[in-house]
């Protein structure tokens, strides 16, 4: 009877294996549950449960089963669009006028278009104009060239979507996101450069012997140094905006370099749009250093990754005071920050998430591309891009 | 089957542990897989271990992780210098290897002639193969001895708590075998009943107002570190010890006397008496993720 809560779980994205499942019955034949359902509840949490993440989803379940409560609809829905978009088609190339044209609609208006095409649609569908699909100009769905779209997918998609759609939900689906921090640890630590530093304290075994024979088994004892990694990685990160999309890809860097205890130092910081006189530390309490004292700081020392689209309006990176934010009252041009950042750190990098073959139709794309070595965000990019840092 | 006794453990005098809390570590004990904790800092992670030992009545091994520890360490480090420095000098016998072999922390668990406690505290600060490193050991409760080709069975399953901070993830396969806890930071109620464990002779007066600045002090938003029970009961102690009041209005903060106790870092000072408009230190800035 209980395996309708394991299919449940299952259905609601819990990654519940069955040795876990195996795990339960065996407490259950101990009798952990004590005969009462909020033992069992906590047995069946504690076993089959590994991540607070999904605690909500176990509580949905679990009523589900137990107390015949409905699965949430808002939740079925979204299956329901996930599984149109789990088979994305190829990128469409879009001609300006047209990107004019669709980047006309507001968000209410996009909403509420939404809502009327979720009512008539009742399949999936890849590549057209209209429904809900993947590939397609419509402004809903994913991998889609609509500019002011609604996105149902968290990572990589092609247009510079207006709102990621219940991507909280879906942040946490397991399975991705740790096979892409894996790699991207992986990626990072070839980012090496191992030097002998601190107290000759480790016994070097092999010198040892051969000295003590050569010393006629008078006991010779070598100590060598630790080798550690000397490299310090600057990660400077644009952040809101046409960026949304990408979040979960930013996340996963920062996890990776900040989780990976294999540098010597590393330090992360973001900015909105461009570069401007101020970095930002804490995007929440606004928290800011001075964009010059970190050139001062890191410069030269720091091994510089940029993580950034570079699809800004034109005006935002070459007329003078072109942030959006009415306070940065700087006689600076965006791109002149970036070229003293450029010159600051000579060892840098610039990692872009949009596909590669689309960065030739943003004017400020090869602007940048001239101050930074560009990378495509991939795993073939990322080792690329490291090898261009060693 | 499990021909230990069936331990209940149900909190002790000096811990007040949620149903949820119990049933998991019972559940643990009886099933005999490691039990992992996480939750926010100072929510009294390290602190169920001791207890669990103490109202178990087995002793405690700690094994505190760090960031260069490898798995290795926790089962046994064979001594190559003292070795050597016997052979030269001619000390004890030099052939039996097993002189040289000192065993870690996992391997006392093992080895010891009772059941223990054995806390491994902090995991997450290890590299990132560390659980998966130690996946034979703890399931199979046995290790091997390279040097002198001997295994080290374990005569009782020790009670293995495992506590991490981490947001992120531990290996898959590692939390297969774990049964998994995630310590909600107290409630009010809760906590009172946490304050009322350690200073039964509270007034209701100072419970009341102390509970008040506390919860009211974790809403404020950016904080960098907000405070946690172990602050609390600390700050309660200092009052009590200095007798001093607690005032009635406290927003912005600034009138609390030993702010410092519950605060710990400038920076959260700062914000609490709104002189936060400067900008960062850029030495100690960019360790943070915004969200």
């Amino acid at each position: 009877m209980f395996l309708a809560l394991f299919h449940s779980l299952r259905a609601l994205k819990v990654p519940v294996s069955l040795t876990e499942w195996l795990t339960l019955l065996e407490g259950l034949s101990k009798g952990l549950h004590n005969d009462s359902l909020d033992d069992f509840y906590y047995l069946a949490r504690g076993l089959l449960v590994k991540d607070v993440a999904y605690y909500d989803a176990f509580d949905q379940a679990f009523a589900y089963c137990f107390k015949d409560a409905p699965l949430p609809e808002d939740l079925a829905t979204k299956e329901k669009i996930l599984e149109w978009l789990s088979s994305p088609l190829t990128q469409l190339r879009l001609s300006p006028e047209e990107l004019d044209r669709m980047q006309s609609l507001s968000m209410d208006e996009l909403l509420k278009e939404l809502e009327k095409r979720l009512r008539e649609q009742d399949e999936a569908h890849h590549g057209g104009k209209k429904w809900i699909g993947t590939g397609g100009t419509s402004p809903f769905g994913f991998n889609g060239m609509h500019p002011s779209g609604i996105s149902f997918a968290s990572e990589r998609s092609g247009g510079r979507a207006a709102m990621t759609a219940f991507a909280r939900k879906y942040r946490n689906l397991r399975n991705d996101l740790t096979l892409d921090v894996r790699q991207i640890s992986v990626a990072l630590k070839r980012l090496r450069d191992l030097q002998d530093v601190g107290a000759e304290e480790t016994l070097d075994l092999k010198a040892t012997i051969d000295k003590t024979c050569r010393n006629a088994g008078e006991i010779d004892l070598v100590f060598g140094r630790e080798r550690e990694n000397q490299v310090r990685l600057l990660l400077v990160m644009d952040s809101g905006g046409s960026m949304e999309p990408f979040r979960n890809l930013s996340e996963r860097l920062f996890s990776a370099a900040n989780k990976l205890n294999h540098f010597k130092d590393f330090r992360a910081f973001y900015f909105h749009n461009c570069v401007y006189e101020k970095l930002y530390t804490d995007l929440e309490t606004d928290e800011s250093v001075p964009t010059a004292e970190v050139f001062r700081e890191f410069g030269k020392k720091y091994r510089l990754i940029v993580v950034g689209d570079a699809a800004m309006a034109p005006y935002e990176l070459f007329y003078h005071s072109g942030s959006l934010e009415h306070y940065h009252q700087n006689a600076t041009k965006g791109i002149d920050w970036l070229r003293q950042t450029a010159e600051a750190f000579p060892r840098r990098a610039w990692m872009n998430p949009l596909p590669e073959n689309s960065w030739n139709h943003y004017e400020t794309v090869p602007a940048v591309g001239g101050l930074f070595p560009m990378f495509p965000f991939t795993p073939e990019g990322l080792g690329r891009a490291v090898r261009h840092l060693m | 089957m499990n021909n230990q006794p069936f331990h209940q453990f149900c909190g002790t005098e000096g811990y007040v542990a949620s149903r949820a809390l119990q049933d998991v570590v019972n559940v643990a004990i009886a099933l005999e897989r490691p039990l992992l904790l996480k939750g926010e800092p100072g929510t009294g992670k390290t602190l169920l271990a001791h207890h669990i030992a103490k109202a178990l009545g087995m002793e405690i091994i700690l094994w505190n992780v760090k960031s260069t520890t490898k798995a290795r360490d926790g089962l046994y480090t064979y001594d190559t210098v003292q070795r050597l420095n016997d052979a030269r000098f001619g000390d004890g016998d030099v052939r039996d290897i097993r002189r040289y072999i000192k065993h870690g922390p996992l391997g006392r668990a093992f080895a010891g002639p009772e059941r223990v406690v054995l806390l491994i505290d902090e995991v997450d600060k290890a590299d990132i193969e560390f659980p998966n490193d130690l996946l034979f050991e703890l399931d199979e409760m046995r290790f091997h001895v390279l040097e002198t080709d001997e295994w080290v069975n374990a005569r009782h399953r020790p009670v293995v708590i495992v506590t991490s901070n981490s947001e992120k993830e531990l290996p898959d396969a590692f939390l297969r075998r774990c049964v998994f806890h995630y310590i909600d930071f107290p409630d009010e109620e809760q906590m009172r009943a946490i304050i009322d464990v350690h200073f039964p002779s509270l007034s209701s007066e100072l419970m009341r107002s102390a509970c008040r600045i506390f919860y009211g002090l974790r809403e404020v938003s950016g904080l960098r570190k907000r405070p946690s029970t172990s602050e609390l009961l600390d700050w309660i102690r200092v009052l009590l010890a200095s007798g001093a009041k607690l005032p009635e209005e406290t927003v912005p903060f600034k009138s609390v006397p030993f702010l410092g106790a519950l605060v710990k870092m400038e920076e959260d000072l700062d914000t609490l008496t709104r002189h936060a408009d400067r900008s960062a230190d850029v030495r100690t800035a960019g360790h943070r993720f915004f969200r």
